[in-house]
């Protein structure tokens, strides 16, 4: 079959040859550009718009990332005490295992530790000032603070929580008189 | 409304300029689509895909070549590609072994005489394989290797392919034209 004849002769009338589409064509090519103008057209503003809410939401979380990182030392000190101790009620702090043994060595540090949480308003107070906050933490931690200046005020501030302390002792101590009376 | 009017008015987006691109080409565009499809409805979906096309990359014409050959371009392309999204869920039906060419028939003056619209429609009629060669090979001008790696299939299968579309035609028109091939 002859290449050029055969195919020349579908070129020569097909390569100009035109057919007519449906006429219902163009208004649905029409609806897709319209489409598509409207895109283009409110792009712009559409971007500029949901840059502008990230930045405010990226700086909304900064901030509450910065407020919240200076207080975390305090909080935790004062959480750690809450869900060891429970003062308030001496029927608890028997029934709780964290502080009877603690009690049973008279003056370890462990039993400071517990104490803050006995009367939340001096904490607060605490808490509030910076400057006060941060002995507090290093003090708690040591038994002998007496020998530094600084640790003299804080002594002052944690009295009315050391007699709390006391009065756990002086319980210890009645259980211990009992069993011994037993 | 001169050429270069019309391709400015519709890189700056005028309705007014890309309906009448659209009345000027319509004819010629859907034509092309059809001699790559089955029926009508896949034609339109690719003429409607090919215009989307044109008016989005209109501003990419550079005026070397003639604007009428750009826009039959992009509408072939568009063709292929549908073609080649269509033919990965379909597998070939056709046995892709080599094919010897045959002697050609004494007399094919006949099918000039055919109406355009008759040889467009036994083109339509052929497999979706013998259809897309036949079309790229006979009437756009590609080489089998241009065939080959646009379809990604080797040169002798789109040989293979040409002449059996060739084949099919034949005997398509030479049933429908029986009388005018015996005189």
């Amino acid at each position: 079959m002859s290449e050029s004849k055969f195919d020349s002769i579908f070129k020569t009338k097909l390569e100009s040859y035109e057919a007519l589409p449906e006429e219902a064509i163009w208004s649905s090519i029409e609806d897709r550009l319209n489409k598509q103008s409207i895109w283009r057209r409110y792009y712009p503003y559409i971007a500029s718009i949901t840059l502008v809410l990230l930045s405010i939401a990226l700086w909304v979380v900064f901030q509450k990332d910065a407020s919240t990182t200076p207080s975390n030392p305090i909080d935790t000190t004062y959480n750690n005490s809450n869900t060891t101790v429970s003062p308030s009620n001496p029927n608890e702090t028997g029934s709780t295992n964290p502080l009877l043994p603690s009690s049973k060595k008279k003056g370890t540090p462990t039993a400071k530790e517990h104490t803050p949480s006995v009367d939340p308003i001096p904490l607060t107070s605490i808490a509030q000032t910076d400057s006060i906050s941060t002995p507090v933490v290093s003090t708690t931690n040591k038994s002998d603070t007496s020998a530094k200046k600084p640790s003299v005020v804080i002594v002052k501030k944690k009295k009315p929580v050391y007699i709390v302390q006391q009065d756990t002792i002086v319980k210890t101590d009645t259980i211990q008189k009992k069993r011994r009376d037993r | 409304m001169n050429e270069p009017e019309l391709i400015s008015g519709c890189v700056q987006g005028s309705r007014k300029a890309q309906q009448f691109l659209y009345q000027k080409y319509r004819g010629l565009l859907f034509a092309i689509c059809c001699r790559y499809t089955k029926d009508k409805d896949e034609a339109k979906d690719i003429f409607q895909e090919a215009f989307i096309k044109i008016f989005e990359n209109i501003s990419n014409y550079r005026q070397q070549g003639s604007f009428e050959g750009w826009l039959k371009r992009i509408t072939v392309n568009t063709a292929l590609n549908y073609y080649r999204k269509n033919s990965k869920s379909v597998t070939s039906r056709i046995d892709e072994s080599f094919e010897v060419e045959q002697d050609e028939p004494a007399e094919i003056s006949w099918i000039a005489s055919i109406p355009e619209a008759v040889l467009l429609k036994s083109i339509s009629d052929l497999p979706e394989e013998l259809r897309v060669v036949f079309n790229l090979s006979a009437i756009e001008n590609y080489s089998h290797k241009e065939i080959a790696d646009l379809l990604q299939i080797k040169e002798d299968t789109s040989r293979t392919r040409l002449l059996r579309a060739r084949r099919r035609l034949m005997e398509q028109l030479s049933k429908l034209y029986k009388h005018q091939v015996n005189q």
